[in-house]
């Protein structure tokens, strides 16, 4: 990756992989030819934008922040806090709160960092990505030991605050939202992992999640969680392991890192848009504590997995489409890296799920379960999705 | 007497809320005390034998809904049976039944599902076989919606059989669908919302105000009405109308109907006469089935939360909630689950309820209140007056952030983690609401004494304006605003634009009335003296030549008058300013105008004498107009408003360290005791207030009022109670009190024709009349009746706070006494009194002397 950081890297679209899907079922694959997704993703997949990441002087941000107000921090996080502030869209200087651009600007904590240079060099790098669900950088502060990132503001915050917010009624995101956020963020990530831009993002985690005002998810944070090989810029390497919980099991045993470890931590992020449970929750009994560990034996069964839906979402649902999306999370929790699908993989099988939504199929007679007044969805009989072959690859 | 009329009148009506200022004579309120003495008077005459007895119930002659049972039915008797709410698209338009003396029409309109199908008596009882074959079937599970109407009905067509039982002649009932937007349909509940399942209303067949059965007597005579249909029965025709009223006052074709939501409220209020009608045992059983029989709960599918019609089980959860939603009436509602934010859909929140309720639909909808700041809460678009009061309480909006609320005011930014802060930590946040009308949390729990201060310096002065309705509080308000220059926005001048021209409608009505009054004295006199021509031949042809369309818009004046909710609506102005104009020009109707005006109030007079240009759509008002239009306290819970007093040329002189500040601002806040809530527990918003200013009208002594019990008191009296509860009110302890004694100008013609001991708490006033006739040892008996209410009050405030003692007070207790009339000067002077008060309360009597409590003349100002 080191190599190169200065160059400008095209998106190229990766989807005309002849392998065959591991996640597709031989009736559904043929139904969405894969060229149109294909074409979608070139259109998105403008990789690096012309204009360079702005170094910002402390002061300007303070400016921008209105001294780092108490009231406008957001979000705090491993890093530090978030604050929320404006610039001038043109000239990217600060501006009254409320005109312009807004800002999200992570002041990092100020110990633990040495050498700035690759610090700079990775930044300039990752912030001249673009993609439509990557979270734009716009600038950084380096000015003694002030480290501060920034970011465009995301309206909607992060996913894991709406999948998790406490208080048992606040309804959280629908299932099409989910399934949609779902789909953004995988974009997202096939796009790192995609040749040239090979970006391991280390950190995949609901709250790397954000949303822009429509629901557009965006990633965030990419690439800066690194590790020992790539050098010493381990500023977060003790935080990575503290997101147990999300971190594949072959990196928690030998710190090793690749984009399949990345495509683990994807799959615990759909296990709890699924079941609305957190990947690590103390507050859980011992056996559940750990979301990976407790739903894998649900995992098994259809009828199983209907009963860890997260049940907030009561009937928006069809049960195929959440056997469907834990069995594209199963997959992508296999305990062998090489099992697991490719982001590209489960791009496509979230397209699909996506595209479908609503859609029961055709040739059941469920589809006047309505008239016959069964209206929740979880209590169907389970022959309405016998010709779903669960997913075949178990570990 | 007047109790009784007054129950018989709806409530609420936009005239009965004006300033009483000039009620000495000729308002209405007196001519209903006239009117009163003309009905319902003892019965002296000689022996009738058919007078209509309360005898003893016997319970097999009581006429039941009795589930009815078809095969009794007679073939050939047509029985008059309420078309009830039903489903079938049937439109038999039948030509009405001519004869039938008693037949009451009733519309029936906007119906649930379906329409109400229309059709004469004759074909009832078919519709009734059909609907009874129909209710097997509409039974099965397949179709729950239908089931719930054919419950209905069931209960309609039970009621058939009760009618009967009476032995009388039965009411012929029919409905008609009235024509939409008909003006005469504009009652308050249609404005409710369409969605609104209505009752059907009887159609009077006889003359405005007459009884629904006899036809007879005019609309001062007492009657009772009918909670479903609105029909009004005289005290000969209830018993017969209503039968045993096994629901409560209900035609008996009303029976197992649904009641007219408009007239929930006054479930269980029933009229003098039907007390004098009933014996004690029956009244209250007629009374508590209308509160509690089935066929009068609100129906829950009536109701709507986020799109979606509660079930019954979800409407008892709301109701029965800690904190359910006040006055609950049909309607469609959105409803923040989160933060517990209620509103009508596409209006701001008017309440918070218990929050996390699982009721109605899922998800609120982003337009619910119909917002347009771009700003949200919880998902939803807030509205204008929640933005300002978002930003008094000092939450950051820039850049139209999205929040998420908590009930207990916690907030954040949408999808963040980490609370900004409580909107409730700060008092502003609701004083804000009640200046913005808006709701606040039930509970003043949530309110964390961490207020920071708004003024480092103490430059702002807070003067609360307090007291009972039509005490010049108002009146206050309005003088200081256009005194100090603070013009209303262009949106108040729009609404009081709005409430002067409604004002202006129910003046002409009070014309219109006197006017007909006249009208049939006239006739009376003319059929007495049996001559055609002798009689006043003008006003005599102008009661034939006001063309019909002048006619109908003031028959529906009167009738909106008469039932109280006299609404005009904008859009409508300009068409009426001109039959407005076309009646005033009517010379029978200005003759009236003319011998009544002696006798009119003086607000009344004052905008008739300009109806033409204040009728027009065009019209804007002056600030002249402002000070004298009523009403306007009802604009909003709570006025606020901040002034400086401009230095005047004789202050400059003044020696520097007594001058006032130039930068001191004050503000004046009109506190309506109503919106204060049980036991004006929102008083302790205003725990920073530096001076209450406590408002009295002077012309109180004679006038009387009704309080919650529906007992008469003097409204002198009623001033006293409340000037207790508020010196004795902890939130004001602490507090200087400044009484204002309003309408000195009123009281000095008052004073002439009813004595000041009329009230019982001034018996002993007892003015010593000089031989001496000057002026100087003679002051005018309003001078001496104005000392003697001060001096009475300060006996009481004194009697109240303790003689000697500070009770925690920083200063000694003495009540400040002030008067006020129209003039301008002299609202000023009382202002500028009150900000001596604040210096002296500062320097606390070491400029001036601490003058006897009990000399009141020392520390009068005038
Ligand atoms: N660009 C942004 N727009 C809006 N909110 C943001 C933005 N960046 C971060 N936040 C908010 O601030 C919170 C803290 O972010 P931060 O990235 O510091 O911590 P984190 O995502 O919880 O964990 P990590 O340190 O691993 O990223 C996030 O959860 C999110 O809600
Ligand atoms: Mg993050
Ligand atoms: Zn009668
Ligand atoms: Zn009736």
């Amino acid at each position: 990756m080191g190599s190169c950081f200065s160059s400008r890297v095209k998106a190229e679209n990766h989807f005309h992989c002849g392998k065959s899907s591991d996640l597709y079922g031989p009736s559904l694959s043929s139904r969405k030819s894969s060229s149109t997704v294909a074409a979608a993703q070139k259109t998105e997949g403008e990789i690096l934008d012309s204009t360079p990441v702005k170094s910002f002087s402390f002061n300007e941000l303070k400016l921008a922040t209105r001294n780092f107000r108490p009231d406008s921090v957001i979000g705090e996080g491993g890093f530090g806090c978030v604050f929320k502030g404006w610039l001038d869209e043109t000239n990217l200087t600060p501006t009254r709160p409320g005109t312009g651009l807004v800002i999200a600007v992570k002041k990092l904590n100020q110990e633990g960092y040495q050498g700035h240079r690759e610090w700079l060099t990775e930044i300039n790098y990752l912030g001249q990505l673009s993609h439509p669900n990557l979270v734009k950088l716009v600038g950084y502060c380096l000015e003694d030991e002030h480290h501060l990132l920034v970011y465009e503001f995301m309206q909607k915050g992060s996913l894991e605050n709406h999948l998790f917010r406490r208080g048992t009624y606040f309804k959280p995101l629908p299932w099409f939202l989910r399934i949609k956020v779902a789909l953004d963020a995988a974009k997202g990530l096939a796009f790192l992992h995609s040749d040239p831009v090979k970006v391991i993002y280390r950190d995949i985690k609901a709250s790397n999640i954000l949303l822009d005002g429509d629901y557009n998810g965006k990633l965030s944070d990419f690439g800066l969680a690194r590790d020992g090989p790539m050098g010493d810029l381990s500023y977060v390497s003790t935080r990575v392991m503290g997101t147990y919980g999300y971190a594949a099991p072959e990196y928690m045993s030998s710190g090793h890192l690749n984009t399949r470890s990345d495509v683990y931590s994807f799959g615990v992020v759909l296990l709890e848009i699924l079941t609305g449970k957190q990947a690590l929750d103390h507050n859980r009994p011992a056996k559940e504590e750990n979301l990976v560990v407790w739903a894998r034996p649900h995992l098994t069964s259809k009828r199983k997995v209907l009963q860890i839906v997260d049940t907030r979402l009561d009937t928006q649902y069809l049960p195929e489409e959440a056997v469907r999306l834990a069995s594209i999370a199963v997959q992508c929790l296999s305990v062998e890296p090489k099992s697991r699908p490719t982001m590209d993989q489960v791009v496509r099988a979230l397209q699909q799920l996506q595209d479908n939504l609503g859609k029961p199929t055709q040739t059941d007679p469920v589809k006047d379960t309505k008239k016959l007044g069964l209206r929740n969805g979880a209590k169907l009989p389970e022959k309405r999705f016998k010709q779903y072959p669960f997913a075949r690859h178990r570990e | 007497m007047a109790a009784v009329f007054k129950k018989l009148l709806p409530l609420a009506s936009p005239i009965h809320k004006r300033d009483n200022r000039d009620s000495d004579d000729g308002d209405e309120n007196s001519n209903s005390f006239q009117i009163d003495y003309s009905f319902a008077s003892e019965y002296k005459g000689p022996f009738i034998a058919n007078v209509p007895r309360a005898n003893p119930v016997e319970v097999d002659q009581i006429p039941t809904a009795l589930p009815i049972s078809f095969s009794s039915l007679p073939g050939d008797i047509s029985y008059p049976v309420v078309q009830p709410l039903a489903r079938t698209n049937r439109v038999t338009e039948k030509p009405p039944e001519s004869a039938a003396t008693s037949s009451v029409v009733l519309k029936g309109h906007h119906v649930v599902s379906g329409s109400s199908s229309s059709s004469s008596s004759s074909s009832k009882r078919l519709d009734v076989a059909e609907e009874a074959v129909d209710l097997p079937l509409s039974s099965s599970p397949s179709s729950a919606e239908v089931r719930e109407d054919t419950e209905d009905d069931l209960r309609a067509s039970d009621c058939s059989n009760g009618v009967e039982a009476d032995g009388e002649t039965v009411n012929r009932v029919k409905f008609v669908v009235p024509s939409e937007g008909s003006e005469c349909d504009e009652s308050s509940y249609i404005s409710d919302g369409e969605s609104i399942a209505a009752t059907p209303r009887a159609e009077r067949k006889g003359k405005r105000g007459s009884c629904y059965r006899c036809l007879m007597g005019n609309r001062f005579t007492e009657k009772e009405v009918c909670i479903v249909c609105d029909a009004k029965y005289c005290f000969n025709c209830v018993r017969r109308a209503m039968g045993a009223m096994p629901e409560g006052r209900k035609c008996q074709s009303c029976i197992g109907i649904r009641i007219d939501e408009s007239k929930r409220g006054s479930l269980g209020k029933c009229s003098r006469m039907l007390k004098r009608l009933l014996t004690d045992s029956e009244l209250q059983q007629v009374m508590s089935a209308e509160i509690s029989c089935k066929a009068n709960q609100l129906p829950s599918r009536l109701i709507a939360v986020n799109d979606k019609p509660l079930d019954e089980e979800e409407l008892y959860m709301l109701q029965t909630c800690p904190n359910p939603p006040k006055k609950l009436k049909p309607g469609d509602y959105w409803y923040d689950k989160v933060a517990g934010y209620w509103g009508k859909v596409g209006e701001k929140p008017c309440q918070i309820i218990s929050p996390h309720m699982n009721i109605g639909g899922s998800n609120i909808k982003k337009n619910a209140s119909n917002g347009d700041t771009e700003i949200f809460i919880n998902n939803r678009e807030i509205t204008k007056a929640e933005l300002m009061m978002l930003k008094v309480a000092g939450v950051q909006c820039e850049g139209k952030p999205h929040f998420w609320v908590d009930a207990d005011g916690t907030y954040q930014e949408e999808g963040q983690k980490r609370f900004i802060g409580n909107i409730w930590n700060k008092k502003r946040a609701r004083l804000a609401c009640a200046v913005f009308s808006l709701p606040m949390p039930p509970t003043s729990s949530a309110v964390e004494p961490n207020d920071e201060p708004i003024y480092t310096q103490k430059m702002l002065n807070k003067l609360l304006l307090i007291g009972n309705e039509k005490c010049g509080a108002t009146t206050i308000y309005k003088q200081a605003r256009s005194l100090y220059g603070v013009s209303f926005s262009e949106d108040e001048r729009e609404r009081i634009k709005f409430i002067i021209q409604t004002n202006l409608y129910a003046y002409l009505a009070m014309v219109l009335e006197a006017h007909e009054r006249f009208e049939v004295e006239m006739n009376n006199n003319q059929s007495s003296e049996q001559t055609g021509d002798t009689g006043d031949e003008t006003s005599a042809k102008t009661a034939s030549s006001i063309n019909p369309r002048l006619k109908h818009f003031s028959d529906w004046l009167l009738k909106e008058k008469e039932e109280g909710n006299l609404k005009i609506f904008p859009a409508s102005s300009r068409e009426n300013a001109q039959t407005i104009a076309d009646l005033w020009r009517v010379p029978a109707i200005h003759a009236t105008y003319k011998r009544l005006r002696e006798t009119l109030p003086r607000n009344a007079v004052y905008f008739l004498e300009r109806i033409l240009e204040i009728s027009r759509s065009e019209y804007e008002p002056s600030d002249m107009d402002i000070l004298q239009a009523e009403g306007l306290s009802s604009m909003e819970g709570l006025s606020c408003v901040d002034f400086s007093f401009p230095s005047t040329t004789q202050e400059d002189s003044l020696e520097s360290d007594y001058q006032h500040d130039p930068n001191m601002k004050y503000q004046l806040i009109r506190l309506n005791p109503r919106s204060l809530g049980d036991n004006w527990k929102w008083l302790e918003m205003f725990e920073d207030a530096d001076l209450v200013i406590f408002c009295v009208s002077l012309t109180d002594y004679g006038e009387y009022i009704e309080d919650g019990d529906g007992i008469r008191v003097n409204k002198m009296i009623a001033n006293k109670q409340l000037f207790e509860s508020m010196v004795n009110h902890p939130s004001l302890a602490n507090k200087r009190f400044l009484l204002v004694l309003t309408k000195f100008d009123l009281l000095e013609e008052k004073i002439e024709q009813v004595p000041l001991r009329t009230c019982e708490w001034f018996e002993d006033f007892n003015p010593l009349i000089s031989q001496n006739h000057t002026s100087r040892h003679n002051p005018p008996m309003a001078q001496r009746a104005f000392h003697y209410i001060g001096f009475q009050f300060k006996r009481l405030y004194d009697s109240l706070v303790g003689p000697f003692s500070m009770r925690g007070r920083s200063f000694r207790p003495k009540l400040f006494v002030s008067q006020v009339s129209l003039e301008s000067d002299a609202v000023d002077n009382a202002l500028r009194y009150a900000r001596e008060i604040l210096k002296w309360h500062v320097e606390e009597t070491s400029m001036f002397q601490e003058m006897s409590t009990t000399s009141i003349e020392a520390s009068l100002s005038s």
